[in-house]
């Protein structure tokens, strides 16, 4: 066997002095004190940038003192901050995809709605659409919808056939327009619409939000209706729309309603 | 190859040295934290991507949690770090006594932090603010509600979304939790073994590496107080 | 090497004269306790090869339902079962395991000139959680249907809600079974760390070290994804927290996220250690060194670092955004080179090599053809504009088939070829070997290069019934997998023939440099009479001795300059 010296028990650790740790201790609690702090005070976006830093200010110091990484191998502390980098790969690389999905290319901007099997009309690339046949709306649930909002829907047809994909851009040269940037209003649709409105406007089949594709009641209203309804707010029909009057500025809401009719609209 | 002239009784049979041992261990703990790391991250994942997706409802939740509760429990964590680093300084100086006291702080400490989980989790499932499917605020839940988004609130708007939230929540903070519960059992394994006179100068490691471990959990929830507890 | 080769053990104070690691303690007790690495390595490789038979038997049923179309032999639902049991029992009760689990377990530390693994206990541990998910994994075929794909994605997977959903006890079992993979991966990892005998610098480790180290990483970082994500989706089915259900305001596109971050390096974990294998089979059949060492073995760093970046590309067609979409396609190109520069360095090293051509090295050259058809056609799905079209068809099985069992099974059974010598002391028969191997090799091709073609041809996988178009195809696949299946029964009978009767085996019967030969066949229980020094590399052929290399050697074998001597 491998000869070994009575004298090499030793494993050669560092004993950290106890006032460290207590220094440590308070610089840590100090620092709780501080992101509780900056909690308070109001930063906007970087609210979360300062809290994460002083958390990982936190962690360094956890990590350096308490885990002695400041003693380690050099592969230990290596191996850690290659973990901490997979991580960042895991985090990055997912938010690529789900930050994105309301981007679409200018090469794919068709609006398929798997729900329905069909292009918003109009929207198709390139591709002819298949003759004839729409999924229409079930009537029934058009007439209860009708029923409990006691509104007219699109067209006004109140229980009868309605073809469905009918889109709000068949009736939209009737309606008034007021201006609006769509560009910007992407950015607000993906900040404070896309929860209930969904990516591709259907708000989740109408079940989470109005489904601007495929309810053509929703888009055949005025600009100006529409903007009541964005700062408003509406109750009563299915899921209630929270008002964002206190949320969007007058310019950010005529914005997001050109990008919606753009969008959603077909125009 | 008898036992005998093999070395210390704590030197395992296929080690040279205890030096070797030890730095074996120490890697395989670290490489253990590893893991421990990536299983968390897809919580941190999947609350980054909600959060972006539904920052109102982030912003609500987060005000519906008490943050002095949090406060104080990533204090009383900071302190139960403390004492753990102390009770393997204790050991590695050979102060039996020293040991096992800092390691029953530490499993103090943690008993506190959940009681005081405790006392959350229980006052939010007797508002009913529960994860996904199961939310349902009651009226006294509604009343919170309202408070917190600051307008008269009567239907559902964008708390719907609050129940990803509370998803959220109750998951990261579950699981933290249990790995606490863990720690307190390893931590009084440890208290155990100290007092048998198991661990000495040459001989720490298990101290060591629990410790490297609650220090994680310790970690963990440095990240999970901001994120939780402090959104604006 | 300073160790003498001996044709018998010498004796210790531990065991008697002659005695090997099979033979110095005997009843199952000894067994189930032990924690000599070499056991458990063999209790892992029966494991395996029962898994392997499981999983083979889910895949003849599904073959012989498809030779025809409509109900052949089971009805859809029975069917949905068949292919998602053979794929978890292949990825996790077979392929995940067998090299590093079996051949690792069993030579890493002795090519490291070691007595054990840094922790032998919990390597038993292991041993004995990758059992109890298996047995998990038997109740869930028996509570219900596990007919989702062996992917378990939501919401299909969790449509049945409670503990009667028999996809909960399965992912149940592969969150088990994940830990056995990480604690082995970890107890891997600080083995090559601290325990390699003196003389044995990074630089001169075998490429078997290097391949298994690089799988170990993959092993540790990458798994305890896979058991979150399973963690989860159990929550989702039994809490309901609405996490991947876009009606609670979740996203079935973050539970594939979650998978595959897992499930992609998971693809590395079974083809780095068959690569591993490849590089010994090479070097040692070739006489010489592998060409470009230092690249082999950084391209296996590589491929576990890159296998990092690409998990997207599984999910190009689920509703992923198209910019991530061509992120992942572009870094996907990127982890095809590494794997490329191993395979010219194998070829390489072929060249100018002095070749014998033994059934282990049947299926190392058997595996460079394979694997580059596998990660060649790789390349037609990592293309965004192909993949659209070939996504959730035949090329895709076929793909992947090529690289997993044409790369990682080719080169599992090469190296059990190569290494049953030293693990049980006996030989097999060559003749019988070589038929096998036609066998498997003629099979394989038949039943895979069908399915590519099928697939181009836009034939659907997981699908039971199909256009008669696809019928001759489907046929010749399944004839194909009926003769593959029969080069499986002649190898299990010839290497049962060598247990019982098979010729003695000398200590290095192929005549490699390698430090595992070092030792008698089967090795003393600690591996080596007394702590080697290496003074040279694996792969030094002009430094090893005679005596390293041919001692103990069979009459026949000897090489006749030798012969002369002698």
């Amino acid at each position: 066997m491998a000869e070994h010296h009575d004298n090499d028990y030793d494993v050669h650790a560092h004993v950290t002095p106890t006032k460290v740790y207590v220094g440590v201790l308070a610089v840590l609690i100090f620092f709780t004190f501080l992101t509780v702090a900056a909690y308070n005070i109001r930063l906007g976006d970087w609210n979360l940038p300062v809290a994460i830093l002083i958390a990982t200010l936190k962690a360094t110091l956890v990590i350096s003192y308490f885990m002695h990484m400041k003693y380690e191998t050099g592969f230990n502390i290596a191996f850690f901050l290659g973990t901490v980098a997979v991580v960042g790969i895991f985090l990055l690389y997912s938010m690529s995809d789900t930050e994105t999905r309301a981007e679409v290319s200018e090469y794919s901007a068709g609006r398929y709605d798997s729900r329905t099997g069909e292009f918003a009309s109009g929207t198709a690339p390139g591709i002819v659409e298949a003759g004839g046949e729409e999924a229409a709306i079930d009537p029934a649930v058009l007439a209860a919808l009708a029923a409990e909002s006691g509104e007219e829907l699109g067209g006004g047809e109140a229980g009868g056939e309605q073809a469905g994909g009918e889109q709000a851009g068949a009736a939209g040269g009737q309606v008034e327009r007021i201006p609006g940037d769509a560009e910007a209003g992407a950015a607000i649709y993906q900040r404070s619409c896309i929860a209930c409105h969904a990516a591709n406007g259907t708000g989740n089949g109408g079940m989470t939000g109005a489904d601007f594709v495929n309810d053509a009641s929703r888009l055949s209203k005025s600009d100006a209706d529409l903007l009541t309804s964005i700062r408003d707010g509406i109750i009563g029909r299915g899921a209630p729309m929270p008002p964002q009057g206190g949320n969007l500025s007058e310019e950010e809401m005529r914005d997001v309603l050109s990008y919606i009719r753009r969008e959603f609209g077909g125009e | 190859m008898a036992h005998a002239d093999h070395g210390p009784k704590f030197l395992q049979h296929h080690f040279d040295t205890p030096s070797q041992q030890f730095t074996a261990a120490k890697l395989g703990m670290w490489l253990f934290l590893a893991q421990e790391i990536l299983f968390f991250s897809g919580l941190f994942v999947a609350y980054f991507i909600f959060r972006s997706w539904y920052p109102e409802a982030f912003s609500i939740g987060s005000h519906l949690l008490d943050w002095r509760m949090g406060a104080a429990n990533t204090v009383v964590l900071l302190l139960s770090s403390f004492t753990a680093a102390m009770a393997v300084r204790s050991a590695q100086v050979g102060d039996r006594k020293a040991t096992g006291n800092y390691l029953l702080l530490t499993m103090v400490f943690a008993a506190v932090f959940m009681v005081v989980k405790y006392f959350e989790y229980a006052h939010k499932i007797h508002v009913g603010f529960l994860p996904g499917g199961h939310f349902a605020p009651t009226e006294e839940g509604m009343r919170e509600l309202a408070e917190a988004v600051g307008t008269s609130f009567h239907g559902e708007g964008v708390a719907y979304h609050l129940r990803s939230y509370f998803g959220i929540y109750f998951v990261m903070t579950g699981i933290h939790g249990l790995h606490v519960l863990v720690g307190i059992g390893l931590m009084f394994w440890l208290w155990l073994k100290n007092r048998r006179g198991e661990f000495s100068k040459e001989y720490f490691t298990p101290v060591d590496c629990t410790a490297l471990y609650w220090h994680l959990v310790d970690l963990i929830w440095i990240y999970l107080f901001p994120l939780l507890y402090l959104i604006d | 090497m300073s160790a003498q080769a001996e044709a018998t053990a010498p004796a210790t104070q531990d065991s008697p004269e002659g005695a090997n690691y099979l033979t110095h303690e005997r009843g199952l007790k000894s067994w189930l306790t032990t924690v000599d690495h070499k056991r458990i390595g063999i209790m892992y490789l029966i494991a395996v090869i029962i898994g392997f038979l499981g999983g083979g038997i889910f895949a003849l049923l599904v073959r012989t339902e498809l030779l025809f179309p409509g109900e052949t032999i089971m009805e859809a639902d029975t069917y949905n079962q068949m292919f998602t049991l053979h794929g978890a029992v292949m990825i996790f009760l077979f392929i995940i395991p067998s090299i590093p689990a079996a051949l690792g377990n069993f030579f890493l530390p002795m090519m490291l000139g070691t007595k054990d693994v840094a922790f032998p206990r919990l390597n038993l541990a292991s041993f004995y959680i990758f059992v109890f998910g298996a047995v998990l994994a038997l109740v869930a075929i028996v509570v219900g249907r596990v007919d989702t794909g062996w992917t378990f994605y939501t919401p299909f997977s969790v449509r049945e809600a409670g503990i009667s959903n028999a996809v909960l006890w399965m992912t149940m079992a592969v969150f088990i079974m994940g830990f056995s993979s990480i604690l082995t991966g970890v107890n891997f990892i600080a083995t090559v760390h601290t325990m390699r005998a003196p003389g044995l610098h990074w630089r001169r480790l075998p490429l078997f070290i290097w391949g298994v180290y690089a799988t170990a990483v993959i092993q540790v970082l990458a798994t305890p994804v896979l058991a979150i994500t399973v963690l989860l989706l159990f929550m989702e089915n039994i809490l309901g927290i609405g996490i991947f259900n876009p009606q609670l305001g979740g996203d079935p596109v973050l539970f594939q996220h979650f998978f595959w971050f897992y499930s992609h390096p998971a693809v590395y974990i079974m083809i780095l250690p068959g690569m591993a294998v490849e590089s010994e089979i090479i070097a040692t059949f070739s006489r010489r060194s592998i060409f470009g060492y230092m690249f082999v073995a950084m391209s296996s760093v590589a491929i576990a670092l890159i296998s990092f970046l690409v998990w997207g590309h599984h999910m190009f067609t689920s509703g992923m955004s198209e910019y991530a979409a061509m992120v992942f396609s572009g870094l996907t190109f990127l982890v095809a080179i590494p794997s490329a520069v191993k395979i010219f360095n194998w070829v390489a090293t072929l060249y100018g090599g002095s070749i014998s051509v033994k059934s282990p090295m049947l299926y190392g050259l058997s595996f460079i053809v394979l694997f580059s058809i596998g990660g060649l056609t790789g390349l037609s799905l990592a293309t965004l504009s192909t993949d659209i079209h070939l996504h959730d068809t035949y090329f895709v099985v076929a793909h992947f088939h090529y690289t997993m069992v044409g790369g990682t099974v080719i080169a599992f059974l090469g190296g059990l070829h190569y290494w049953w010598p030293k693990m049980t002391g006996k030989m097999y028969s060559e003749k019988l070997a070589i038929t096998a191997w036609f066998f498997v090799f003629v099979g394989f091709n038949v039943t895979f290069i069908s399915q590519f073609i099928m697939g181009s041809q836009g034939m659907p996988r997981r699908y039971y019934d199909y256009q008669d178009q696809y019928q001759p195809l489907h046929m010749s696949s399944s004839g194909g997998a009926y003769i593959l299946g029969v080069g499986f029964l002649i190898m299990g009978y010839m290497f049962l023939k060598s247990l019982r009767s098979g010729e003695k085996a000398p200590p290095n019967p192929w005549g490699s440099a390698g430090f595992e030969w070092q030792s008698t066949s089967p090795p003393h229980p600690h591996n080596f009479a007394e702590e080697p020094t290496m003074n040279r590399g694996p792969y030094d052929y002009p430094l090893a001795t005679e005596e390293e290399l041919w001692d103990g050697f069979p009459e026949d074998f000897k090489p006749s300059k030798a012969k002369a001597e002698a």
